[in-house]
């Protein structure tokens, strides 16, 4: 068993493995850049990037092989392999202790890596002059909010991620009295009044906007400057009687949310970006976008908000700008872009619980090389000392 | 053996980071919209885009809410200031013996069609009492000094069914209308504590403000806004895409999220018309669907393909050429104009009372005549 073990140690620990880590992720970088030719980053992000596997789908759908190790498995076994390296050949001599240090930096920003990749959200807030929001919307997902509206300062709102909608499947919650059957979710779709010449003729929904509107499946955008517009068409079924109450359209499309009424009390349906909610809000006092005369160059943004946090009694004042973010609570504030008509701003907002792997590993590595070169160049004038001595 | 432990809690990073995106969240948030303080989109009668209900841009997003306000106030020590929803401009609470809470607010939206009555009918259900008519309603107001002008207030007692007398039971209201703005100012709370704070809110009021401007606000079109006055003169929007020359008489009125600016004109009686502007991608269902649309929404019956041309002339502005229709309903007169550029579709649809809109046609196409795209295809 330990011989088994110490052999696998030895596979896990090899320079060779660490070559074809390395060769493999080259490919994978290449592959992933020819991919965005059809596709648009971010989803070339998830299929090459951020999988285990790259999967070839047979044209029809039918089935699907994988067909190239994916970022995480290339990235988890360069990091095994460093692991490996590190434990199985580490000795503790002063002589080798900035190799080993600059090994564990390595390690740490790899892991880093990892865990930005399955667990940082990046999502954006969208801020009006005057308005004050405590949610940030995530722009790569969706999902459909079913409210109730009631008559106190808050609302109940269940949810349901568009990963369930696409399913197609009936959803249910123990705080609603009907069920959400999905009759159809469209990634994107172009959405057409009834009625018009070479138009739709057939309505997407029997309730709400969706009695006048047609729906015509699209393809999913490769171009990131536009957004899809994704759509989906849900069935309401109270559970009280199982009597269909019809059918709505939800689009990301509509700003605004389409209401019906189950059992006396009042609902409402939307399908909106999903939103991350904070403890906090933030208020756009003003807003400065300059561009460079004569131009449409972009010169300086920055955001002058008001952070608001009852529960920790913070009230302030932040300005955001180019590399001057707001950070607090685990939340990132980067200064992106500005609204179409100049109104407002848009701040990218990033939660990475590994955000500072990275500098740790930077330091750690500067260490190690600072140690390691510093202990050959003493070792070096002591030789040439020696060696010059008469 | 040191490997398992690794090995595992990558799988498990791996489960749990897939499991994240794919669970139905439960949770409460506070209104984003108090649905009745919302006037019904005003920008219904003047919205091109008003008879899609739902559509993106082509709704009212931000229902009723003027742009950004800036003010100054003096709040008793005692308040504490609170988060900001995203209807108020500001937000205090007061806490009494006992757990005992008022809540006080202030913000400031479009004048409501409903009126005062339909906003203290809607005070007075949040406090579980019924409606009252205008006749009754009248004792119940008193007339208190804002620096927006007289104020209405209103003393409301009684408590919702399963409320928290501790932090409900008495709501004061006071409604001050300028212009097309109404300033809610609301103390909502325990009976006891928000009768001891009557006084202190009051005086909280008058102490409220508008904040001296500063910079013209960046609202599409603002740079028209000190022109209103002044003789006519080519004016940029904020964001360059477009000039014009705002005609004498019409001023900017503040722009709401959908739309990319907005002019009013008023006529005699508190007749006013609606300049509304606004350009969204593509040809937005094509030119027959929007004529019916429009149509439709001053009551008359739609018309088909070939009915069409007839009801369309042209007009020229630089290199631009716009469409323009008028059309005549029962109550509301709308000229509408519009023209491509580049990928968008930009509108301009004036609409409201006949009277005030024939006498105001001349000027509207004068202002269509002096637009000018400053931004290329």
């Amino acid at each position: 068993m330990k011989k088994a073990l110490r052999r696998l140690l030895g596979t896990l620990a090899s320079l060779r493995l660490t070559v074809v880590c390395l060769s493999t992720a080259l490919v994978l970088v290449l592959a992933g850049t020819l991919a965005q030719v059809n596709l648009n980053p971010v989803e070339v992000q998830r299929l090459y990037f951020q999988s285990w596997l790259i999967w070839w789908s047979e044209p029809s759908g039918s089935f699907s092989l994988p067909v190239f190790p994916g970022g995480h498995l290339i990235g988890a076994a360069l990091l095994l392999n460093l692991f490996a390296a590190h434990i199985s050949r580490f000795v503790w001599r002063w002589s080798k202790a900035g190799i080993q240090l600059t090994h564990l930096g390595l390690i740490i920003i790899l892991a880093g890596g990892l865990a930005t990749d399955l667990f940082s959200v990046t999502s954006h807030m969208y801020l009006r002059q005057g308005e004050t929001k405590n949610y940030s919307d995530d722009d790569e997902r969706s999902e459909l909010a079913v409210t109730e509206l009631t008559p106190g300062e808050t609302n109940p709102v269940i949810a349901i991620p568009s990963e369930v909608l696409a399913a197609c499947g009936s959803t249910s919650h123990q705080t609603l009295p009907f069920k959400v059957v999905v009759k159809g979710f469209y990634p994107n779709a172009d959405l057409q009044m009834l009625g018009q010449e070479k138009g739709p003729t057939v309505a997407a929904a029997s309730n709400g906007a969706g009695a006048q509107v047609g729906l015509k499946p699209l393809q999913p955008f490769a171009d990131m400057n536009r957004r899809n517009k994704t759509s989906a068409v849900v069935e309401i079924i109270p559970n009280k009687d199982g009597k269909s109450l019809g059918t709505w359209l939800v689009s990301v499309a509509m700003d605004q949310a389409q209401n019906f009424e189950v059992d006396g009390r009042h609902w409402s349906l939307e399908l909106r970006l999903a939103r991350y909610y904070k403890d906090y809000s933030l208020s756009l006092v003003s807003f400065t976008h300059e561009i460079y005369p004569g131009t449409e160059i972009p010169k300086n943004f920055s955001s002058k908000v008001i952070l608001t946090d009852p529960k920790n009694h913070e009230t302030r004042q932040v300005q955001i700008y180019m590399n001057h973010p707001l950070r607090y609570l685990g939340d990132t504030y980067y200064q992106s872009g500005f609204q179409s008509d100049d109104s407002g701003t848009i701040l990218q907002v990033v939660r990475n619980p590994s955000a500072q792997a990275p500098y740790i590993s930077c330091i750690i590595v500067a260490l190690g090389l600072l140690m390691q070169f510093t202990y050959h160049l003493v070792a070096f004038a002591r030789r040439t000392r020696k060696a010059t001595a008469p | 053996m040191k490997f398992t432990p690794l090995c595992f809690g990558l799988c498990l990073v791996s489960v749990i980071a897939c499991k994240r995106e794919s669970e139905i969240k439960s949770y409460n948030v506070a209104k984003e919209v108090a649905a009745p303080a919302i006037p019904a989109a005003p920008a219904s009668a003047a919205d091109p885009h008003a008879g899609i209900p739902g559509m993106a841009g082509m709704t009212a997003g931000a229902a009723g809410m003027p742009a950004a306000a800036e003010f100054t106030d003096s709040p008793p020590a005692h308040w504490k200031k609170q988060a900001l929803s995203p209807m108020r401009l500001a937000s205090y609470h007061v806490e009494g013996e006992g757990g005992a809470m008022t809540d006080i607010s202030f913000s400031l939206l479009r004048r409501a069609p409903g009126g005062i009555l339909a906003n203290v009918n809607r005070w007075r259900a949040q406090v579980g009492q019924a409606p009252v008519d205008e006749a009754a309603l009248k004792p119940q107001t008193q007339v208190i000094k804002s620096s927006f002008g007289d104020a209405l207030a209103v003393d409301i007692e009684g408590l919702a069914s399963g409320g928290d007398a501790l932090k409900d039971g008495r709501l004061i209201g006071v409604i001050a209308e300028e212009g097309d703005n109404a300033w809610f100012f609301k103390m909502r709370g325990n009976a006891a504590l928000t009768a001891t704070e009557k006084t202190h809110f009051y005086k909280w009021i008058e102490s409220v403000k508008p904040a001296a401007p500063s910079t013209p606000a960046a609202v599409p079109g603002a740079g028209a806004a000190p022109a209103a006055a002044a003789p006519a003169a080519a004016a940029p929007a904020a964001d360059g895409s477009l000039s014009w020359a705002v005609p004498d008489g019409w001023v900017v009125a503040p722009a709401t999220a959908t739309r990319y600016a907005t002019l009013s004109v008023a006529g005699g009686g508190g007749a006013k018309a609606e300049l509304a502007i606004s350009h969204f991608p593509g040809d937005v269902g094509g030119d027959l669907a929007n004529v019916n649309r429009w149509r439709q929404q001053i009551g008359l019956a739609p018309v088909d393909a070939a009915a069409l041309p007839p009801l369309v002339t042209k007009l020229s502005a630089g290199s631009a050429s716009f469409s323009l229709i008028d059309a005549s309903g029962a109550a509301v007169r709308m000229v509408a104009a519009w023209t491509r550029h580049g990928a968008d579709t930009w509108f301009f649809k004036f609409s409201g009372p006949a009277e005030l809109v024939e006498a105001e046609k001349a000027k509207f196409t004068a202002f269509i005549e002096s637009v000018r795209f400053t931004k290329p295809e």
